[in-house]
């Protein structure tokens, strides 16, 4: 394995330099990358990987620097000038679309015409001919967004490698940078999806940018780390093994904080939940004042739909949702009203992208930064201003600006305008459905700190979640869900006992 | 980024409407002497009103992200049933406009909700059941007659002797409209159902209620109009009237969230129908 990544070096970047004002985004940065290869780049949000990412696929123009290509310099102009050298990039968000075609889309922005008509058939067969050769499971005319999330990942990387697989491209070699290509997956969608990278890196190199250290690690022949717009150092994974906490002390600068969770199970109780669902869950459980109660489960176990039912987004068939022994209504307000709080990563969902993180804020807490006059709820502009402040110090927003758009925010701050909007409605208890997909691990812990804090003030959460990392830090009881069912809970006892290998070692064996 | 553009945009529309405005006034005083005449200023103006009220309406509809297209039928019906009930009612005939455009709305927001038909093509279907009716309601009559003076009154006493009545309760609406919009928690709350639907839903509010009000307040500003149409004219025909497109595109063009844009636009394409009459 590690041989066969070899030493021809296909892209090389040396001292680049990029400055936005005063701010120095990328302060001498080196990169290399062999033939082959997959190499995974790491730093927290802001660290300026996505910036360098841009500059190799010319989006953005580097102060300072040379970039070589496969021994040559190269200065790609913009992305699609970098495409036809063969370097192309899948953005986090795969900017998908989801009432094409598979074949539309593989060929969007370089249809094939015969004259002024497209030329469908002779795509599709393409198309059918690069899936079939990727052994990719869809058909070129499905929709995209029929399609799983991970055969989704899947067909927009092969979109990337559309030039290489068909041989319309001049060079047969090819670059393949991924960002964060599994932030919204589930863990089986994952390895499928690494699974492919694994096949194809045979043919393409691959630059891969991920947040969930464990599985890039696994993926990774080398590894770039990069903190504050410098190189910490690359590390040679074939060479010398590295473990995810070690990787969290170079992408941090200092070692892992503790979380101080109070684990012992509250006793009095303020959720009971039986809840059916025909063919999806059927599950009963109860939650603790002040009590964070785990559920972890791979797509099609029930535990995200589970989540939305909790919140009131999904219709059940039967079942008993009781607060401190009063029955909740069924819609997603009354339960709000009654205070259940419902977040997910996926913050498409959570967030208005054009508006300021104030009112963002405000969404959920309308009898914070209300006045009342003639009947008519105003807005009263300074409290409001007063309530975003507050929270965001608390949840440490950058820029720590309340009128800052939320589309110019990282995903780990948006992430954290959501939960800022929850800890100020300060619900009993909050449902989080994997809220920290995406988020990188300086954000996690911060998450990890307010979440805790939050419990010990005898809130209570439901963390519904993929990363059994979080779970055992965080839960005080874990529950494993299979086909609908909680086939297994874990107690606190045995969550400090057990390392996560243990538990994923139960996992498999259930 | 589309946003921040999109808003760029509007404010260049709404700068470069007044500039062609006060253009279109230089030019037209000069070479039409009747055009800023107190005559000239009066018949802008009731042209504008029920523009203005119903392009004020139409914005909160479209800051839901949704359409409504019976506003011109609201207006049309409304004005007819207030003219029917005028004689009976007197100068209190002039809130039978606003009460039933309110209800006219709700239905709309009613078959657009419980139907689950997205609101163009909802809100077209009861453009022409609305014109229907008012057709239906004025049967063998050719005109609805009004004409007692206390009732027109509301509409075309004169403060200043040239501002009718009509535009002062225009612009009370507006301002009131454009305040609930900006500064209250029902403008927010619509304007955010607008910017994200679920993200909306998912931070509790019950989103259904304030889409059927956004749709009642569009059809209760249509009605205000109606009435108002009734009392200036002394009466009513269920005759189309082409209001809907200057509406439609003040609100469009002026943008959301509202703002005083709206009462620019307005004026400029009254002004400019205004115009092309003289011009004729």
């Amino acid at each position: 394995m590690a041989s066969s990544s070899g030493e021809v070096l296909e892209l090389t970047a040396e001292g680049i330099v990029k400055r936005f004002g005063d701010f120095v985004a990328l302060d001498n940065v080196n990169l290399d990358l062999r033939a082959g290869e997959v190499l995974g780049v790491v730093g927290q949000n802001g660290s300026g990987k996505s910036t360098l990412m841009k500059v190799l696929i010319g989006a953005q123009k580097p102060d300072a620097g040379r970039i070589q290509l496969r021994g040559r310099p190269f200065s790609p102009k913009n992305p699609h000038d970098a495409e036809s050298h063969g370097i192309s990039m899948v953005y986090q968000d795969g900017a998908l679309v989801p009432d094409l075609k598979v074949y539309q889309y593989v060929y969007l922005g370089r249809e094939v015409t015969r004259g002024t008509i497209l030329h469908s058939r002779g795509m599709r067969d393409k198309t059918s001919e690069l899936l079939e050769n990727l052994k990719i499971p869809c058909s070129s005319d499905d929709f995209i967004r029929d399609l799983s999330p991970a055969t989704q990942r899947m067909v927009s990387i092969a979109k990337a490698s559309l030039g290489m697989i068909t041989g319309e491209n001049k060079s047969d070699e090819r670059i393949i940078i991924l960002d964060e290509p599994t932030a919204q997956l589930s863990s089986t969608e994952r390895s499928i999806v690494f699974d492919k990278v694994r096949e194809w890196k045979k043919r393409v190199s691959f630059v891969i940018i991920s947040h969930l250290l464990q599985e890039l690690i696994e993926i990774s022949d080398r590894m770039t780390v990069i903190r504050d717009g410098k190189n910490v150092g690359t590390l040679d994974l074939h060479e010398k093994s590295v473990s995810a906490a070690e990787l969290h002390k170079l992408i941090m600068g200092r070692e892992r904080r503790d979380i101080v969770v109070r684990r012992n199970a509250s006793l009095t109780k303020v959720l009971e939940v039986e809840l059916a669902k025909q063919g999806v869950f059927d599950v009963s459980f109860s939650l603790g004042e002040g009590e964070i109660v785990g559920f972890y489960g791979t797509i099609g176990s029930g535990v995200r739909e589970l989540g939305m039912a909790l919140i009131g987004s999904l219709r059940i068939d039967r079942g008993v949702l009781k607060k401190g022994g009063k029955s909740l209504g069924g819609s997603i307000a009354a339960r709000v009203r009654m205070g259940i709080g419902y977040l997910t990563g996926d913050h498409a969902s959570q967030l208005n992208i054009e508006w300021s993180v104030q009112r963002n804020i405000s969404l959920s807490n309308w009898d914070k930064i209300l006045t009342r006059f003639l009947k008519l709820a105003m807005i009263d502009s300074r409290k409001e201003r007063q309530l975003a402040e507050e929270y965001m110090k608390l949840t440490n927003i950058a820029p720590p600006n309340p009128d800052a758009i939320c589309m110019s925010l990282s995903g780990g701050n948006k992430q954290k305008v959501i939960l800022a909007r929850w800890l100020a409605k300060e619900p009993d208890i909050l449902v989080l459905d994997n809220p920290t997909a995406g988020v990188d691990v300086g954000t996690r812990e911060e998450f990890y700190r307010l979440l805790a804090n939050s419990a010990a003030s005898g809130k209570s959460f439901i963390l519904i979640s993929e990363d059994l990392d979080e779970l055992s830090t965080l839960c005080s009881k874990l529950h494993l869900m299979k086909d609908g069912k909680i086939v297994r809970s874990l107690a606190s006892a045995a969550l400090e006992n057990l390392g996560d290998e243990d538990i994923r070692q139960i996992i498999k064996g259930l | 980024m589309l946003k921040l553009g999109g808003r760029r945009l509007q404010e260049r529309l709404i700068v470069s409407n007044l500039g062609l405005l006060i253009g279109m006034i230089v030019l037209f005083s000069v070479a039409s002497p009747g055009f800023l005449s107190v005559r000239g200023i009066i018949v802008i103006q009731l042209t504008l009103v029920p523009i203005l009220l119903l392009a004020v309406g139409e914005t909160f509809v479209l800051m839901a992200r949704s359409f409504d297209l019976s506003i011109g039928s609201i207006y049309i019906l409304t004005s007819v049933f207030t003219a029917l009930f005028a004689s009976q009612l007197g100068p209190v005939a002039i809130l039978v406009g606003p009460a039933t455009g309110a209800i006219f709305g709700l239905m709309n927001g009613m078959v657009f909700k419980f139907g689950r038909i997205p609101s163009f093509i909802a809100t077209l279907a009861t453009m022409i059941i609305y014109q229907g009716v008012a057709q239906i309601v004025v049967t063998g009559q050719y005109y609805l007659f009004a004409t007692e003076e206390s009732f027109r009154a509301i509409a075309i006493s004169f403060v200043a002797s040239v501002i009718p009545l009509m535009m002062v309760w225009a612009m009370i609406l507006t301002v009131f409209f454009i305040f609930v919009a900006l500064k209250t928690k029902f403008g927010r709350v619509v304007y955010s159902i607008g910017a994200n639907y679920e993200a909306t839903r998912f931070s509790g509010i019950n989103v259904m209620k304030y889409q059927l009000a956004a749709f009642a307040i569009s059809g209760f500003l249509a009605g205000v109009a109606g009435g108002l149409a009734a009392a200036q004219q002394g009466g009513a025909s269920a005759l189309p009237y082409p209001i809907l497109l200057p509406a439609v595109a003040a609100a469009t063009i002026a943008g959301t969230p509202i703002t005083g844009g709206v009462v620019i636009i307005a004026i400029y394409l009254t002004t400019d129908r205004r115009v092309v009459q003289l011009i004729k």
